[in-house]
């Protein structure tokens, strides 16, 4: 899952891109608002992160834009400002949810896994295909209720998947969607995380349909 | 209006009354004195012609008898001058000493005063020790050797009599002229002094928020007065301002960098402590700051109104987005009539709150409903969750409590609804709902 985090205060972006790199996120930082709306108007993020303080463009603004071009991703507010009236000027914005400062690491991620989650069409928690289930809440992946060991990018890749099931990813879907933009993904390597990924939770769950992707699916008994 | 305010100085009324009471006494006083004094002096000197016209008629009437005596040969008309000691006589002393008198006189005479003016008044006492007046005059008859005194007299008590039922009418005049004065005084004052009554009503206005400014037409002894309390409410307005905004920057300025700490004590050893201090900040931040804000909208609230329906309803919108997951019920319950007296800030403020805590503990439903008659409005939201023990939900309705600090763990939001609403007047109480969870009524007056 990939998201872009727009905030100004530069100890905050980099804590934030840290905590939910760990988390299992792949993070784009945009430090000033045009910067931020750029981004966030030419790439495709799973979810946005927006502080609504911003130098040159504030975050209201850059929402309303995005919203009026057609983009729908969902986007979480990240402000100071706590009064009704200014979380109503946001939402009316297009905005998602939204967070005060200061806020938990923790509840951004929970937030932000929330939100992608329901984006891609999923009402419950628990993503589940066959015998594999994700708990977005928690982040874990599990097979048969026992927990997958996974790298950050192998677990980038299923998490994706499982999101979208019964989808066929494109390989560019996948360098989109699942590597922070400065990424270059060759074929090779996903080849080579698919295959790792494939060992660990067994080789009928994704399918590769030829020249045009993967797909993930429930195998067939 | 508190403290140091020492007793007000005598009224304007009072002073202008008094000064012109004191003048229209004195007025009053001498002009009645001036006037009595003229009204006694003409009377009196009609009296003493009337006398001396008598006295002429009586010289000329007389005669000499022809044993040489002399004699009037007729009355003098006046039937007083028969009624004994009527106060009417006459007298005439002839050279030889002998007295002719009116009858009135009886046996007694008129003291004579040898005296050279001719002719002459003057007073004495009569024979009943009235004050009379006098007319008497030296004559010669030709054939009467030596001077024979005439002399009239009338009773003074007539003048007396004139001038007292003149001073009678007199003092009812003027009486009624100064009664007439007084209230005319204090129309005067009445009138001259509205303007200034119309500013303590501009005024009172100003304090209670309906008007930021005096916006009456002045006359222009006061009007620079007024000019000068503009002044000073606009510096003041502008003054709370500016300190409410620095309340809000530094509130603001300083959220960022707790964040940044907030995120980065995640790696410290002692983040549970630092955690709680950094919880403990954000509370005391939002909390001022919630104050800072409702203090700020309690004035200019004043024919202000928000409608309390369409604003439920926005916000059970957003409440919706943010908790999706729980696929909750919001049930507004609200006539479109309803309004709310204050700024719609407020409003979203008291029911985003209100409706955000019932949300969070909701199960499956939650219900916004309101009432209001001529001078309440009543704002209730209940949820179906799992509520508040009883004496926690008493001790929270107890007005001008810290909500954060006997009801930890139920959200700074509370204590800005409380804030809020104690701010402008009303009062909070939490009780159980039917619905079986907590139900939060907020009474409000409305002016």
């Amino acid at each position: 899952m990939r998201v872009l985090i727009v905030e100004d205060e530069a100890a905050l972006a980099s804590r934030l891109r840290q905590v939910l790199e760990t988390a299992g996120f792949a993070v784009d930082v945009a430090h000033d608002g045009e910067d931020g709306w750029h981004l966030g108007d030419t790439e495709p993020y799973d979810a946005v992160v927006l502080d609504l303080g911003l130098p040159r463009i504030d975050g209201v603004t850059i929402l309303g834009r995005w919203r009026e071009a057609g983009r729908t991703m969902p986007v979480l507010i990240l402000t100071a400002r706590s009064r009704w009236s200014e979380k109503m000027a946001g939402f009316n914005a297009g905005a998602d949810d939204y967070l005060v400062k200061p806020f938990e690491m923790e509840e951004v991620i929970y937030r932000l896994r929330a939100l992608i989650r329901r984006a891609s069409g999923h009402a419950q928690p628990e993503l589940t295909c066959g015998a594999l289930r994700l708990d977005t809440n928690s982040g874990r992946i599990n097979l048969d209720g026992v927990p997958i060991q996974l790298t950050a990018q192998e677990f980038r890749i299923l998490s994706y998947l499982m999101h979208h099931p019964d989808q066929i990813v494109s390989r560019t879907e996948f360098s989109e969607h699942v590597y922070d933009r400065h990424f270059d993904l060759d074929s090779n390597s996903l080849e080579v995380l698919l295959g790792r990924i494939r060992k660990k939770i067994g080789a009928g769950y994704i399918q590769t349909v030829r020249g045009q992707g993967y797909k993930l699916a429930e195998p067939e008994a | 209006m508190t403290g140091g305010h020492e007793r007000p100085a005598a009224s304007l009324s009072t002073r202008l009354f008094t000064g012109a009471a004191v003048w229209l006494v004195l007025i009053l006083a001498i002009g009645g004195w001036v006037l009595t004094w003229a009204f006694r002096d003409t009377v009196e000197n009609e009296f003493s012609r009337r006398l001396d016209a008598v006295l002429r008629s009586m010289i000329a009437s007389m005669a000499t008898t022809a044993d040489g005596s002399v004699a009037l040969p007729h009355s003098l008309g006046d039937p007083r001058f028969e009624q004994v000691y009527s106060g009417w006589y006459w007298q005439i002393a002839l050279p030889d000493g002998s007295l002719l008198r009116s009858r009135s006189l009886w046996d007694s005479a008129l003291h004579i005063v040898e005296s050279d003016a001719q002719p002459h008044t003057r007073r004495i006492d009569g024979p009943q020790g009235e004050p009379l007046l006098i007319a008497e005059r030296d004559i010669r008859l030709p054939d009467v050797d030596g001077k024979i005194h005439v002399m009239v007299a009338g009773p003074l008590k007539e003048v007396s009599e004139g001038v007292r039922r003149f001073n009678l009418l007199l003092t009812i005049a003027l009486g009624l002229l100064g009664l007439g004065l007084v209230v005319a005084i204090l129309i005067q004052i009445r009138y001259g002094l509205r303007p200034l009554r119309a500013m303590t009503t501009d005024l009172d206005a100003v304090r209670q928020g309906a008007r930021t400014r005096l916006s009456g037409r002045y006359p222009k002894e006061i009007d620079p007065l007024a000019q000068a309390m503009n002044g000073v409410l606009e510096n003041d307005a502008e003054l709370i301002e500016r300190a409410r905004r620095h309340v809000g920057n530094l509130a603001h300025g300083l959220k960022t960098p707790l964040a940044v700490i907030s995120a980065e004590v995640g790696q410290a050893p002692d983040h549970n402590l630092l955690r709680e201090q950094v919880q403990v900040m954000r509370r005391l931040i939002e909390h001022h700051l919630g104050r800072a804000a409702a203090v700020a909208s309690a004035g200019g609230r004043l024919g202000v109104v928000a409608p309390v329906g369409e604003t439920a309803r926005n916000i059970a919108a957003v409440l919706g987005k943010v908790f999706r997951d729980k696929n909750l019920t919001i049930e507004i319950d609200v006539d479109d009539a309803v309004a709310f007296p204050g700024h719609r800030e407020d409003l979203e403020e008291i029911l985003g709150n209100l409706m955000e805590n019932a949300c969070k503990w909701a199960a499956s439903r939650v219900r916004v409903s309101a009432a209001q008659d001529r001078d309440h409005l009543t704002l209730v939201v209940e949820d179906d969750g799992p509520g508040m023990p009883a004496e926690q939900a008493a001790e929270a309705s107890r007005r001008g409590k810290r909500f954060d600090q006997i009801a930890s763990g139920w959200g700074l939001g509370l204590s800005i609804v409380s804030d809020l609403v104690e701010v402008t007047g009303g009062s909070v109480s939490f009780t159980e709902s039917p619905l079986g969870g907590l139900r939060a009524c907020v009474d409000l007056p409305r002016p």
